[in-house]
This record gives structure tokens, sequence and C-alpha cells, in this order.
């Protein structure tokens, strides 16, 4: 059997910033994130950085309850045609924008595990 | 052999009823429906359970005390659309000749649950992050409302509307009158949606029809099934339009190619308004309207009871609630009533041919994971 788990991160930080990371194949050439997990047959998987910087196509703040903090989640567009979901930074006195600009940042998930998220970039629309 | 026909029918209040469990609820409705129909259960040669959120073989569970002949059962799931997969499996096999009689039951009881969103799967991408079933209808809301230029006020008057209609239906004891203002001034739950616009979380029901290719022995007329479609959700990774419910309209489509008709040959429908969204995008995915023409709609009185094309005169899963594997088959009860011209007060004039439309979604990377329609007539 040749199935095995992708090695590799999902960001990857560079000089420009944090970037997302998305796979295709030659079977499947659409661009995907989050990337593949499992590789079949050996069949070759070719990595692209996709941001720092993305477009906000639609976003939520969820409102727990009582005991939780409300949080946001966003969708963000990058070129070339891959769409990111995960957690949307907000800026206090600021409502998020669609259509506005974001950048990819370092995020850590609740259990602690390095994540990223998006947050707004001031003075780009 | 003749097609396959519903000969019963069968539901439960829908409510919180922490003291019974899914399996009683689910009895309770078999019962109903076998007595519909005027057969017994050792005349039934399969049974095709839809079950969300319950522990394993919940047919074998409800059917065990029901002292049924040890035929078949089938266990579906199929997220919200388990109810509805399992009816259109069950068609598959009376269309293919292998059982005459069947019946189709789903349920699910959310008393124990404690409330909050369906329980979605931890591993899952997009859930890890924070994505519960409100959040996914509130960012198509907020993408739709933007695109549109709408008011808020339009998503508040669906939750008003259904829940107007749900007062006329005695199943639907969770619900209760509300007015625009009350619905938008409701606790936010994942803007902008608010708690009166998202289907009640704690409730719990069951629903059951009786499917035969056989005559019928009740007393009501037998129901034919002009289409019945399941279809899944496309993997989808770019720039998607998230106010197309690609896979409801996709399913539409085949589901009227199926019956030979189209959306203006409708008399009422039952739709998945888990949130008030999600009529509106269900509106324009069914063709009732055009792209973006679906608040006109709505304000145009046409999908309220006594309209052109009443859509959920049961109050749907805002006013009844969702207990997701109960939902596909209570519509399918609640289309029935209507052609058969027992559904009380909410009755809609002259129904002839009704649809139901349920999705079932809840992991990344697809608009919705399954999506059921069926189309209904005398």
């Amino acid at each position: 059997m040749k199935l095995k788990r992708r090695a590799g991160a999902h960001f990857r930080r560079t000089d420009a910033g944090m970037v997302l990371i998305a796979t295709r194949t030659a079977r499947h050439p659409q661009l995907q994130f989050p990337p593949l997990e499992f590789v079949h047959d050996d069949e070759p998987v070719e990595e692209v950085a996709i941001g720092p910087l993305g477009t906000l196509y639609t976003f939520t703040i969820v409102h727990p309850g009582r005991n939780s903090e409300p949080y946001a989640l966003a969708m963000v567009d990058f070129t070339p045609n891959v769409r990111a979901f995960g957690r949307l930074l907000l800026d206090a006195g600021h409502a998020p924008r669609i259509g506005g600009t974001v950048r990819v940042v370092p995020f850590d998930m609740a259990d602690g595990t390095a994540d990223y998220a998006f947050a707004a970039v001031p003075g780009i629309q | 052999m003749s097609a396959a026909g519903i000969i019963g029918v069968g539901i439960t209040d829908f409510g919180r009823f922490p003291d019974l469990p899914e399996e009683a609820l689910a009895q309770y409705a078999i019962v109903e429906a076998l007595s519909d129909a005027g057969i017994a259960a050792h005349d039934v040669q399969a049974f095709y359970c839809g079950n969300a959120i319950g522990a394993s073989l919940p047919g074998q569970r409800t059917l065990r005390e029901l002292h049924t002949t040890g035929c078949a059962v089938y266990n579906i799931d199929n997220a919200c659309s388990s109810g509805a997969t399992a009816m259109n499996a069950a068609l598959t096999a009376l269309k293919a000749g292998q059982y005459e009689t069947v019946v189709v039951f789903g349920m699910d009881q959310l008393s124990s649950l404690g409330g909050g969103p369906l329980p979605l799967g931890r591993n899952d991408w997009n859930n890890k992050r924070g994505m519960i079933m409100p959040a996914l209808y509130a960012m198509r809301a907020m993408r739709y409302v933007h695109e549109h230029d709408l008011s808020l006020d339009t998503l508040a008057d669906i939750a008003v509307k259904n829940r107007r209609h749900g007062l006329l239906n005695p199943i639907a004891t969770f619900c209760k009158a509300t007015t625009r203002e009350e619905v938008l001034a409701s606790r936010p739950v994942a803007e902008p949606l608010t708690l009166l616009q998202c289907c009640p979380a704690v409730v719990d029901g069951a629903a059951a029809v009786v499917l035969s290719t056989r005559p019928g022995k009740g007393v009501a007329a037998p129901v034919r099934i002009l289409a019945s479609v399941v279809q899944s959700g496309l993997f989808e990774t770019g720039h998607e339009d998230m106010t197309e419910a690609e896979i409801t309209a996709r399913t539409a489509r085949l589901a009227y190619e199926q019956a030979g008709i189209g959306p203006q040959d409708l008399s009422l429908i039952e739709c998945h308004d888990a949130f008030t969204i999600s009529e509106l995008l269900y509106y324009e995915a069914l063709g009732l309207c055009a792209r973006g023409e679906a608040a006109a709609l709505l304000a145009s009185g046409s999908t309220t009871l006594g309209g052109r094309i009443p859509v959920n005169p049961s109050g749907g899963l805002i006013a009844k609630g969702h207990p997701p594997g109960a939902t596909g088959v209570a519509q399918i009860v609640e289309v029935c009533e209507h052609l058969q011209g027992r559904a009380g007060r909410r009755q809609v004039e002259n129904a002839r041919i009704g649809l139901t439309q349920v999705t079932g979604g809840g992991i990344w990377g697809v608009d919705h994971a399954a999506c059921s329609i069926h189309i209904l007539s005398l």
C-alpha cells in the first residue's frame, strides 16, 4: 500500500510575512487549502504559497454565550483562486469590511498549537 | 407492480421531552403511521431509519419493543438530511421490487445535549478553528446582505412569517409569535443572525411514513412520489459564490426533471430553514425567483400562507425545531397532510403538488454535504 501523510506545515513565515501553503497535483490541478493531507501512490504534490495578503470575502462574529468571549471567523480569497477559512482578529473600533485587505498572521489555537489567522490591514482597501 | 406511494404518516409533537428517549418518540411516530395506513408491524418487510445524533443501531433500538419480524433495518446518517435520504433509499428498494411495504422513520433527541449548536466533527479543519453551523450560514447572510444591499429586516421577516405559520401547527409546541423588532433585538448568535433567526436548538421529535406498492388500507388517499433525489456537495476550494445554494439548485433541477414539472407547478414547499438566510437562498435555488430577488418575493407575500406558493406552512425548522434525523421525514408528512386536505388551520387551499428540501452539512470543503428533494402529489 502506497499511502502516506504529506510532510510539511500549512503555513510558512517569509520575509514578506506569513503565507499559507496550498497544494495541487497533476490529477487535481485546482489549488486547495487546507493542503492535501494524504498522498496516494507517491504522486508528486506541488506546494504553492498563498498570501500574505488576501481579500475578505465574508465574515461573522460568533457570540458563544455569557461565559465565552466573542470571536470572528472569515473566508478570505487569495490569488490565484483559493479561498481559506480561519479566525479573523478584530481590530477594536474598526468593523471588518467585506472586500477589504487582510493579512495572514500567526495565531495559536486553543490547545496552544501554532496556527494562522487573518487581520485587517489598515489603510489598504 | 405499481409505483410506491405513501399510504400512512405519523409524527410526534416537536418540543422538549427530556424524559422521552429518541426510541420512544420514533415508536410513537411508527405506530401512528401504521395505524394511518391500516396495517400492522408484521406487514412491514423493511425499516429505514434516519438518525444523526444518537448512538449506534438507532433503528433496532426503536423497533425491538414493537415486536417486528426481524426483517432488515437500514440505519442512515446523512446529517440533517438523514431522514430524507432514508426515504430515497427505501424508494429505490421498492422500485427494484426488493420489498412491497416498508417504513421510513427519522428521529433525534436534542434535549440531552443541553443546548447550543448541533455538534460537529471535532477533527474537521474548519470546526477545529471555531466553525459552527450558525456561523457558516451567518457568513452567507453577511455576503448576501452585502451584495444585495439588503436591510436585516428581510432576514427577520422570515422568522416572523414562519413562526406565524407555526402557531397554526399543533405539533410546533415550542413556537411563539414574534415581531421583527423582537427578532432583531434577540441576542446575537453569529452576526448578523440573532437567536430568533435560528431554529430552536433543543427540540426532540420523530416522524414516520409507510411506503407501499400495494393499495393502502387507510382512510387518507395515498400520495404519489413524483421525484426523489439525493445529491452530495462538490469539493470547492476556489472563489465560489456562497450566496448560491449550488447543491440545492442542482438537486432541484434533477427533481423537476424527474417529476416532469417546474417550480411554477408547485402548491407548497417545506424547505430547510435552519436559519433565516437559508430560506431566502432556497427561494432562488428552487427556482421560485431569480438570483437576488428573494427579498422581493418574501415582501410580496407569495410565500406566506394564502400566497401563491406558501413556503414552510408547518412553520419550518424555525418554528418547529430541528431534530435532524426527523426533519426530512417530518417535511414529507407535512406535505402529505396538505395534499390530503387534513392540515387543519394551516391547510394550503387546493394543494396539488408539494416539494420538500433538506440539506446536511458540517464539513470543510463543501457547500453542503447532502441535499434531498422530494416532490409529492395525489
